[in-house]
């Protein structure tokens, strides 16, 4: 069987540069399924969802017709420009000789915008109750792990907005809620991506779109924070999201949220928030609680 | 003493029977036993064993032997009893797993699974080069797991093969993967980038399962047959399947894997791998390489080349060495005095432990002698998968029996320190080897340890974890056990030699560069071998039926093909037939002549003396006409000599029995058959100068045809009746039936069209030749009205109308004079090969054969089987008699049992599935249906049409025949009925004709 890969990802394509890999599928699900090559993840979907910052995505019947052939173990081949899945049913080959290179990279904000996103993401969230929605328990340690993100993003704004107006002490403490923050929500919760961790990679997109290199110095210890603690910590498929939000990537439907915010209406925000919300079981609200936090906007 | 029991015509698998001999061999008064088919092969067997008795001896191919040496005068009962049990137990697991529907014969099979594209053989050696021949020749890539083919048998298949563009795997092909299917005696390996070619069955097997165990995958190992290498084969199958995976897209390195080849079709092989663009490893067991030639990898041992395989899968760089740590320890190496002895139940394993076990002692070179592989200074390596531990009995990985028998006997020597051994896994293999070796490991060194020796056991697994069995139980059982397990066998055998002291060691190894000594390009693959390796397998099982679980289990389409050697295993036969098949235009030939039978138009239209049409009977010479093929008086049995005195009282030649008898044995009589005269006769067929017969035209070219008329039943003429009633009865349809039926036919429209009559009445349960009530009645229905209307005496009209509405068989002679109109029109046309006339003299049964002509072709009649009027039983009934065959010959009678389920019990033939069965049972023999006479309980087929003697003598089906059983002796008449079969040997006489009629030998 022969696929045509559609879509793939500027972030896949950066870190794969080998000619010659082989890997084997490493989890399935209904369209889609992840492929491990060595400590790198990628993510074979369906092109009517969003493409993952993780991978690339192919025809929906073929993305259905993949998962349908393929289980865990089953070898994987990359060479001369063709993904090769061994399954036992078929082997499937992916021609990515003809895909189309789609940007994932998390954009920076334009300062003078900023104020005015606070609020449209504030009134957006609060329609979703995204605290009920969640896959973690909102209790007071949840609550105040999202209140030490939302300050760490706000100390991190003042830095750079203020100059100087922010003592040292201050911005250490900052930090060290957000260390508190990442060491409790790292891992926490169930599923492939557990709910800690999506509301970490909701938190760092955001985080990095506010701030972009701005105070640098502050926001990149939350990345250097989450890239020190993920080892051993939360699933491998976690672990490959994570570490892709902290090399400044995200999912398909993330870049358009982004770009919804940029056009500053609220409909259409809403409209690319809800479609973030209805990802996975409580993933998306769980991104989403993150995301509002980097907005400072604690729901 | 030895006891036989000959199963005429039971054929079952090698394997089957394997077992089954196991099984009997263990009963309480067995000394020893042999089940077998009776092929020559096996007779050797027997006779080797001691075994060969007169019976077996006699035995045909299609005969299961069964021989038995026991002091026990009643163990035969038991054995019996137990072999009824096992077979009929393989039966009910068929039935119980719902098994789909089988194949009986090639076109059957081909029809069940059109798009089959391989097919896979498990038959005797011996009958297998024309069923190889016949896949190639539609169109199948074949994988011969089938032994013993001649060596120019298997050149000239897989030249035949190439030349088809298809792919020959075999024979003697153990194991293979065809798109991640395991097909045959194989491991479940995981699918992945690396193609196999493998001129070995285990050294597949080792290296695939080697490869799954370091993580990587094959999609395909391609088995090509130990042979392939041989210079006469000129690895014909290995170039082919390397051409293939060169262009197989998800192929990403190729590996070859052979035994010690012949050195200038090595060199060919090692070209044509220097030109692909792939990675390539290559391991020629015997072979010691130095270093990698151009880019060929070389290996010197199965795991190195899977080592190999996998890293230039997952695109490393090929290491100068890939000698692994042992993890045994020996603190103390054994006394010199203790060798290493090898029992493998891998013929490729034992070959690489008996190389590199030479090698690290210096003791020449591997041999092949009587299983040996080694044998020199008390070490010895045994291939007991050879043909010398094989021959009738299972191959050691399926049966342990030997292996456990030499392991305990090498165990006791004092000079065994070492015992190699393999534990192989997979489909087709023991179901838990590893438990019925480990208790025997366990006791053998416990035994040698309470005589103060040391025995180490040292083994290797070759398995996956997907495999049915379970690979880390069975290592762990044999460890428990003692033994120490290596997860390769080239890593046991170091473990081996470093208990006798020895560090097996490995060059480093750095490329040579190679020069293309032949610059052609690489070929192009055909399309059928691509479309082979880039779909799961659709495939013809021929054989082994359980082959198909693997098939089945890992996507492929398999059909079964219950196969059985053509022609009972008759090699002559076999022959002929082959010949037969390179023959073009026999089938539409047959497809002509049996257009003549469906285009014939039978019609009544006359009732006459048969003197006043067969001119034979109106001669001063007294003449008789019989039934069945030429016959003298010496030869004619009880009912037709009381036919023959029935009509010499009929006609007056003599006034009593003594006269008549006295007459006919002093030969004043002249015997003509009435088949020589255009007529045919029921039972002994005797017709007269004076008698009545009824006269049939074919208005196809106005073929007439006569047959006397039917007395009704009991005491009657043709069943060899003489009595005055009998005589009296014969005078009254001669001067009174006669004449008033035809006057009647007179006053029809040209006759009584019998097509329409016979459509109308196989629809209302009539078969023609046990049953015709219906038939008679229509046939009543017609002539009735036309009977009234003539000038006949009103009394003479109630008699006939009586006599035909009593006598329910009356149109059984219609029916046969309709039967000899149709085959007289088509025996114009001298050409094919379908049956024109079949028919019997209660002396020998006679056919004849539409491209014959005339000829006839005779066997001793057969007696019938069935049921007996009370007061009779078989003891008195007569071989078969009568041209009434006619019947069966143009369709219906027994082939068309299932139109009447009514007769089915009556003629001994049990119920309505029977009856199905026998019809579909004919049906295999014969070329077409005829639409004119179609058949309600059979769908509306045709009744069967056009008997052809190949399919006759290739499936051995003959035809059966629906008949009365007629006293032995002369003068009692009818005692019962049933069906009897027509002899093979006179269609086998025809066969032989008809081929030296064509020029074959």
């Amino acid at each position: 069987m022969k696929l045509d890969a559609l879509s793939i990802s500027d972030y896949v394509v950066s870190e794969r540069d080998s000619h010659v890999a082989t890997g084997s599928v490493h989890s399935v699900f209904r369209t889609s399924l992840n492929v491990g090559f060595n400590g790198f993840l990628l993510h074979i979907g369906s092109a009517d969802s969003s493409l993952s910052c993780l991978g690339l995505t192919v025809e929906p019947e073929g993305a259905s017709h993949l998962s349908r052939l393929m289980s865990p173990g089953d070898l994987v081949s990359f060479r001369n420009g063709a993904l090769r899945l061994y399954g036992r049913a078929d082997v499937v080959e992916i021609d990515l000789s003809t895909v189309e290179v789609l940007g994932t990279a998390v954009p920076t904000s334009c300062p003078e915008r900023l104020e005015g996103m606070d609020i449209l993401v504030s009134r957006c969230m609060s329609d979703f109750d995204l605290p009920a929605r969640i896959g973690l328990p909102w209790d007071a340690r949840a609550s105040r792990s999202l209140a030490d993100l939302a300050r760490f993003s706000a100390v991190s704004r003042a830095m750079w907005e203020g100059g100087t107006s922010v003592s040292p002490e201050r911005a250490e403490a900052a930090r060290r809620g957000m260390r508190s923050a990442v060491g409790y929500l790292l891992g926490r919760g169930l599923g492939l991506t557990p709910s800690g961790d999506d509301v970490l990679m909701g938190f760092g997109t955001g985080l990095r779109y506010i701030h972009g290199g701005r105070a640098a110095l502050q926001t990149e210890r939350f990345f250097e924070e989450v890239v020190r603690s993920v080892p051993g910590k939360t699933t491998a498929v976690s672990e490959a999201y994570l570490r892709a939000m902290c090399d400044g990537h995200a999912n398909g439907d993330y870049i358009s949220l982004l770009g919804a915010l940029e056009s500053c209406h609220h409909e259409a925000l809403a409209s690319e928030a809800g479609r973030v919300l209805s990802v996975g079981h409580t993933s998306g609200a769980d991104s989403l609680l993150g995301f509002s936090a980097a907005f400072c906007c604690l729901v | 003493m030895l006891k036989t029991v000959v199963k005429q015509n039971s054929y079952q698998d090698s394997i089957n029977l394997m077992l089954l001999t196991n099984k009997i061999n263990t009963l309480d008064g067995v000394v020893q036993s042999q089940i077998m088919m009776g092929t020559d092969a096996n007779k050797d067997i027997y006779r080797a064993a001691g075994l060969l008795t007169t019976e077996a001896e006699a035995a045909a191919p299609s005969d299961m032997v069964i021989v038995v040496e026991t002091e026990d005068e009643g163990v035969m009962e038991t054995v019996l009893a137990e072999a009824e049990t096992f077979l009929s137990d393989l039966s009910t697991k068929k039935e119980a797993a719902g098994a789909p529907a089988e194949a009986t014969s090639w076109e059957e099979a081909m029809a069940m699974l059109p798009e089959a594209n391989m097919a896979l053989f498990s038959i005797p050696g011996e009958y297998a080069a024309p069923e190889l021949e016949r896949a190639l020749d539609l169109g199948l890539n074949v994988f011969s797991f089938t032994d013993n083919v001649p060596l120019e048998d298997e050149v000239r298949l897989k030249r035949k093969a190439h030349e088809q563009g298809l792919l020959f795997m075999g024979p003697d092909c153990g194991t293979g993967v065809v798109s991640s299917v395991p097909i045959a005696f194989t491991n479940v390996i995981n699918p992945g980038n690396i193609g196999i070619v493998g001129a070995s069955g285990t050294g597949i097997q080792e290296v695939t399962c080697m490869i799954d165990r370091l993580g990587g995958g094959c999609v395909h190992a391609i088995g090509t047959g130990g042979r392939d290498l041989n210079e006469k084969v000129g690895a014909v199958t290995v170039k082919d399947a390397i051409v293939a995976l060169e262009h197989h897209d998800p192929t990403d390195v190729i590996c070859v894997i052979s035994k010690p080849p012949a050195p200038a079709v090595r060199d060919e092989v090692v070209d044509l791998l220097e030109k692909c663009e792939k990675p390539v490893v290559a391991i020629f067991i015997g072979e010691k390489p130095e270093a990698h030639l151009g880019k060929v990898h070389l290996a010197h041992t199965l795991e190195e080349a899977a080592r190999i395989a996998v890293d230039l899968a997952n695109g490393e760089a090929v290491k100068k060495n890939y000698l692994e740590p042992l993890d045994v320890e020996v603190q103390s190496p054994l006394p010199k005095d203790k060798t290493v002895i090898g029992l493998y139940s891998g013929g490729t394993l034992a070959g690489e432990a008996a190389m590199m076990v030479t090698e690290a002692l210096k003791l020449g070179s591997i041999i092949k002698e009587d299983g040996y592989m080694l044998r020199h200074d008390g070490y010895d390596v045994i291939d007991l998968g050879d043909d010398v531990y094989t021959q009738g009995r299972p191959h050691p990985m399926i049966d342990p029996e030997v292996r456990i028998r030499m392991m305990r006997d090498y165990a006791d020597k004092d000079t065994t320190g070492v015992i190699l051994f393999d534990c192989v896994l997979g489909y087709g293999c023991h179901p838990d080897m590893a438990a019925e070796l480990a208790p025997v490991i366990a006791e053998c060194i416990e035994s040698a340890r309470s005589e103060g020796r040391e025995v180490r056991f040292v083994g290797t697994v070759v398995g996956t974890h997907h495999d049915p069995q379970d690979y880390d139980r069975s290592v762990r059982l044999l460890e428990e056990a003692g033994a120490i397990m290596e997860p390769s066998n080239a890593m046991a055998v170091r473990a081996a030699l470093a208990f006798k002291g020895i560090e097996f060691t490995e060059a480093d190894r750095g490329v040579v560069p190679y020069e293309i000594k032949d610059d052609s390009p690489l070929p192009e693959p055909s399309e059928a071998v691509m479309e082979l390796l880039t779909a799961k397998p659709r495939v013809i099982n021929v054989g082994v039926e359980s082959f198909n679980d693997p098939l089945r289990a890992y996507g492929a389409e398999s059909v079964q093909y219950t196969w059985k050697p053509k022609a009972g295993g008759n090699k002559r036969m076999i022959h002929l037939l082959s010949e037969l098949e390179k023959i073009e235009g026999i089938d539409e030939a047959n497809a002509r002549i049996c257009e003549r039978f469906k285009e014939s138009q039978p019609v009544l239209v006359d009732v006459v003396p048969a003197k006043t049409v067969i001119p034979e009977l109106n001669r001063a010479q007294k003449t008789l006409l019989h039934a069945g093929p030429p016959i003298c008086w010496e030869n004619m049995q009880g009912p037709m000599r009381g036919s023959c005195i029935g009509a010499a009282l009929f006609e007056g030649w003599a006034k009593t029995e003594e006269e008549a008898l006295a007459m006919l044995s002093a030969g004043e009589v002249e015997f003509i058959p009435c088949h020589h005269c255009h007529a045919v006769g029921p039972m002994g067929g005797i017709t007269s100068a004076n008698m009545a017969v009824l006269v049939v035209r074919n208005l196809a070219d106005d073929t007439v045809a006569y047959c006397t008329m039917n007395e009704g039943i009991g005491k009657v003429l043709r069943f060899g009746a003489y009595s005055q009633e009998v005589v009296d009865r014969l005078h009254w349809m001669a001067d009174e039936l006669g004449p008033v039926l035809a006057k009647a036919l007179k006053l029809s429209d040209g006759g009584i069209n019998l097509n329409v009559l016979m459509a109308r009445a196989i629809t209302q349960g009539d078969e023609f030749h046990q049953r015709n009530m219906a038939a008679t009645l229509n046939f009543l229905k017609e002539v009735a009205p036309l009977i009234v209307k003539t000038d006949a005496s009103e009394d003479a009209k109630q008699r006939v109308i009586q006599f035909l509405a009593d006598t329910d068989q009356f149109f059984l002679n219609v029916m046969m004079a309709t039967g000899k109109s149709i085959v007289d029109y088509v025996r114009k046309d001298v050409e094919g090969c379908v049956v024109s006339t079949m028919t019997r003299n209660g002396y020998e049964f006679g056919v004849r054969v539409s491209g014959l002509g005339d000829e006839w072709f005779v066997a001793p009649v057969n007696t019938p089987v069935g049921l007996y009027f009370t007061g009779f039983t078989a003891e008195d009934g007569c071989p078969d008699n009568g041209d009434s065959a006619i019947c069966e010959t143009v369709g219906v009678g027994g082939m068309a049992m299932v139109a009447a389920p009514g007769v089915t019990r009556f003629v001994g033939a049990g119920g309505f599935g029977d009856a199905l069965n026998i019809s579909n049972e004919m049906e295999k023999i014969c070329v077409t249906h005829n639409p004119n006479w179609a058949i309600p309980t059979w769908d509306f087929k045709g009744a069967c049409l056009g008997i052809d003697i190949r399919k006759v003598v290739e499936t051995g089906i003959t035809p059966i025949i629906n008949t009365g059983i007629a006293h032995k002796e002369a003068g009692i008449g009818q005692v019962g009925a049933g069906t009897v079969r027509a002899p093979l040997a006179c269609f086998e006489k025809a066969l032989e004709a008809y081929c030296a009629k064509l020029g074959i030998e």
